[in-house]
């Protein structure tokens, strides 16, 4: 009983340090850890969340920046455009700095998922050449900014006796059942991506990629169904490594970049040549831009911005572009990008390939027939 | 007469002290004053010592610098009285404790709503909660309470979810939205239940997949029982002595994560892999350079000559379950087999009955509990297989599972994909309905 006073007088005193004459503690709840200090300049926040593709960044990069600027950065990766953006339809926050596709931006957009950027924070966006700057699926570029692009198309292995004859370039190589017999023995992989598998068959009917007419995806649905018997594998993620290095498929339904990684990853010095060759096919097909953009729900926008112009540093879009193989948007960086890639037509295409590509976008209400095409295609 | 007094034992005493029960409020009390003190120190310190924000704060700092203050100082405040008080069986605590047990349920839901922050509300109102049950002196309430909590919090709260969500619609965007209600459109909120169940473009899609998951699982029950059996029984008439061996050997691949186990096997069966490089290469061969004397091996020379196609296929993806799940088949029987009364056999071999006749008419029936227990362990996560197809069979074909994995990430069609999930769950509830009935019966 006699100690009871001294609980209440420690809490009392406890209070009174509290309310009185203490800092004013706490969190602070909109800036998450960034402090403005009185001249008006942000601190970088200790923290920085990263969320981009697999495999997608040279990890020194991450490293260089955390060791120049005091900021840790907290990596992690998805798979496809359709993954991230359901992890952040699921409510998940603490992401700040996320690689949306071109189509995705838009709808990103109209989901109000991403924050509006501010470009006179990112001086090294004058870097970015100015084909790419400006895109259609973001306006203005006010949320996010060019990372990477790249083209999608038909990778072989060099060698294979038919192919030595009739190289590919066409997608009549992924989709014409008379030429499948000839090779599907060694084995297909086609992308399993909904959009970029659907616009293959696309292309080849010779329709509109972006199209929303029922008639045409049922014409590209019929043209998969009949070509699937033929093909040994669906994935879009380890197949550079697991199928095309490791020699189990020959043909191959291919981002440019996992070509040219699996070309450089079988590279001979003595016949100075690798064992995957990368053909855009001369009906046409899918160019596509990743960009970096800021979530909405980051409460660490200035640090994050700072990140992006960081990306955007004529050196570091070169060291990204050297280690993925895509293409950089960013014309100051390429000087600093290794010759054989910057002289590589699958990576940088000529001028009237690049012109039969065409740009995803959004299907709008037309989403539902590409669901239902794509649940006929796995089902 | 004298009376010869034994000394008795001293009788448990009576303490005057405290229910056990209130001493364990007490000190729940004193805990949680501990966590508000450090919390509280935590806000004083803020900016000096540059903490790392937890959901929680950052949710109070919404309300003002002062919030985190009088939050945590009256929490601290009440809490130490009230665990002090306790232990030195102050008058009125009981409702003291009452109170606060209540106000801490009410305030817990509150600052969920408001806030919206799961983590810190749901811990707060699950020791408001506790403290409820101790103060009421309630020991089955205490008792129960963790784990009723935890099944509320974890199991009920998100199957209502998702049942509210599979009432729902798609958009575009792949939200959710909710038809307007009303009596004459209650079908509406069950589309996407009639949607699994109707033609697409003139094709059952979804009662194809759904007829091939429940096949392969059905089939893998099957081939796990055919192999599971006899290696049970093998096992439960072992010497004692090996037998733990035996079944901890079985136990074994469980240390190793199923994902790695998978991509092991793809190693072994793949083009380029063990089994293929053994057929192409060696034995391919060999058969070769003693073609020329036989007729066998110039025939095993041309067929050894092509590849197996061992992976990224049907008969993969049955490899890959049988493998996963024949342990989950093997233990329950083991332990139906283990308590199996041996001399039973005896006697029904004394009355004349030959081998076949003892199995199925004495050792299957005596077993039958660990047969079907082991058949819906297989059956049930058979049915919603989703790596093994997709790595093993290479994407190409959907499974219930990947029908589900694609619903919920590639076509973002939520309500489809919950729909889906309560129609396995009814499934899944049949089987173990059955399961019951059979075990009643065989009682």
């Amino acid at each position: 009983m006699k100690k009871l006073p001294l609980y209440l007088l420690l809490i009392a005193g406890l209070l009174l340090v509290a309310c009185g004459g203490g800092p004013s503690g706490g969190p602070s709840s909109n800036t998450g850890g960034e402090t403005t200090s009185d001249d008006g300049t942000v601190q970088l926040a200790r923290e920085l969340s990263v969320y981009n593709w697999t495999d997608y960044i040279d990890e020194e990069i991450i490293t260089n920046y955390e060791a120049e600027y005091g900021v840790k950065i907290i990596y992690d990766t998805f798979a496809s455009n359709e993954d991230l953006l359901a992890k952040l339809q699921s409510g998940a926050t603490g992401y700040d700095v996320i690689f949306p596709s071109d189509y995705m931006v838009a709808l990103m957009i109209e989901l109000d998922l991403l924050a509006e950027i501010d470009l006179s924070q990112i001086p090294n966006f004058a870097n970015i050449d100015d084909d790419f700057v400006n895109a259609p699926f973001d306006p203005g570029n006010k949320y996010c900014v060019p990372y990477q692009w790249g083209t999608t198309g038909i990778a072989y292995r060099a060698g294979h006796p038919f192919f030595e004859e009739n190289p590919p370039d066409s997608w009549a190589y992924l989709f014409e059942p008379e030429l499948l017999q000839q090779y599907s023995s060694g084995g297909i992989n086609v992308l399993n991506d909904q959009r970029e598998l659907i616009s293959a068959a696309l292309a080849y009917l010779g329709h509109d990629l972006n199209t929303r007419s029922r008639t045409d995806l049922e014409a590209a649905r019929d043209l998969i169904l009949q070509a699937k018997p033929y093909w040994k594998t669906f994935n879009s993620e380890d197949y550079e490594d697991s199928l095309m290095v490791a020699d189990e498929v020959v043909l191959s339904h291919s981002w440019s970049g996992d070509a040219s990684g699996a070309y450089y990853k079988t590279y001979d010095e003595e016949t100075e040549d690798g064992n995957w060759y990368f053909a855009i096919p001369k009906e046409g097909g899918v160019k596509w831009m990743d960009n970096a953009c800021i979530t909405k729900s980051s409460t660490r926008h200035a640090t994050a911005m700072h990140f992006l112009n960081y990306l955007l540093d004529a050196e570091v879009a070169a060291a990204v572009t050297n280690y993925t193989y895509y293409g950089s948007p960013n014309a100051a960086a390429l000087p600093f990008i290794l010759e054989e890639i910057r002289n590589d037509p699958s990576i940088f295409p000529p001028e009237e390939t690049l012109n039969k590509l065409q740009w995803l976008d959004d299907p709008g209400e037309a989403i539902f027939i590409y669901d239902e095409m794509w649940t006929a295609i796995k089902g | 007469m004298t009376i010869i007094r034994t000394t008795l034992p001293d009788e448990p005493r009576m303490t005057a002290g405290l229910n056990p029960m209130w001493q364990a409020a007490a000190y729940l009390s004193l805990l949680q004053a501990g966590v508000w003190g450090f919390l509280l120190f935590r806000w004083l310190t803020f900016g000096a010592i540059g903490w790392t924000a937890a959901g929680f704060e950052t949710a109070l700092a919404q309300g003002g610098g002062l919030a985190g203050y009088l939050v945590y100082g009256v929490l601290l405040v009440v809490d130490l009285l009230l665990g002090v008080g306790l232990l030195r069986n102050l008058p009125l605590m009981g409702r003291v404790g009452l109170g606060r047990a209540l106000a801490g349920i009410i305030l817990g839901l509150a600052y969920y709503g408001l806030m919206r922050e799961f983590y810190g509300a749901a811990a707060f109102v699950a020791l408001s909660g506790m403290l409820f049950f101790l103060i009421r002196r309630n020991i089955a309430g205490a008792l129960a309470y963790p784990a009723g909590f935890w099944l509320a919090i974890f199991f009920v709260a998100p199957m209502l979810i998702v049942f509210i969500v599979s009432l729902g619609e798609r958009t575009r965007q792949g939200t959710v939205t909710y038809p307007e209600f009303s009596l004459s459109n209650l079908e509406l909120y069950f589309n996407d239940y009639v949607r699994f169940f109707s033609p697409i473009g003139g094709e059952y899609i979804y009662l194809r997949i759904f007829w091939r998951s429940f096949w392969i699982a059905i089939f893998n029950t099957m081939v796990c029982l055919a192999v599971g059996y006899p290696f049970a029984y093998w096992i439960a008439r072992q010497p004692q002595k090996y037998r733990s061996t035996y079944i901890f050997l079985v136990m074994i691949p469980f240390w190793t994560n199923f994902l790695v186990r998978t991509y092991a096997w793809m190693l072994i069966l793949r083009d380029s892999g063990l089994i293929n490089n053994f057929w192409t290469i060696t034995l391919h061969q060999q058969a070769v350079l003693l073609s020329d004397n036989s007729a066998f091996f110039a025939w095993l020379a041309e067929i050894s000559s092509r590849k197996l196609p061992l992976l990224f296929n049907q008969p993969a993806v049955m490899l890959g379950l049988f493998y996963g799940y024949l342990p989950f088949m093997v233990l329950p029987l083991y332990s139906a087999l283990e308590k199996m009364d041996w001399s039973l056999l005896e006697a029904a071999a004394d009355l004349g009955a030959n081998n076949f006749w003892r199995t199925v008419r004495v050792l299957i029936p005596l077993t039958m509990p660990g047969i079907v227990a082991g058949s819906i362990i297989v059956f049930i996560p058979s049915l919603g297989a989703y790596v093994t197809p997709d790595l093993m069979g290479g994407a190409r074909v959907a499974l219930l599972g990947n029908l589900l994995q694609q619903q919920f990430m590639t076509v973002r069609d939520w309500p489809f994909g919950s729909a889906i999930g309560f129609i396995m769950m009814a499934i899944m509830l049949a089987a173990t309905l059955l399961y019951f009935r059979t075990l009643n019966r065989a009682a």
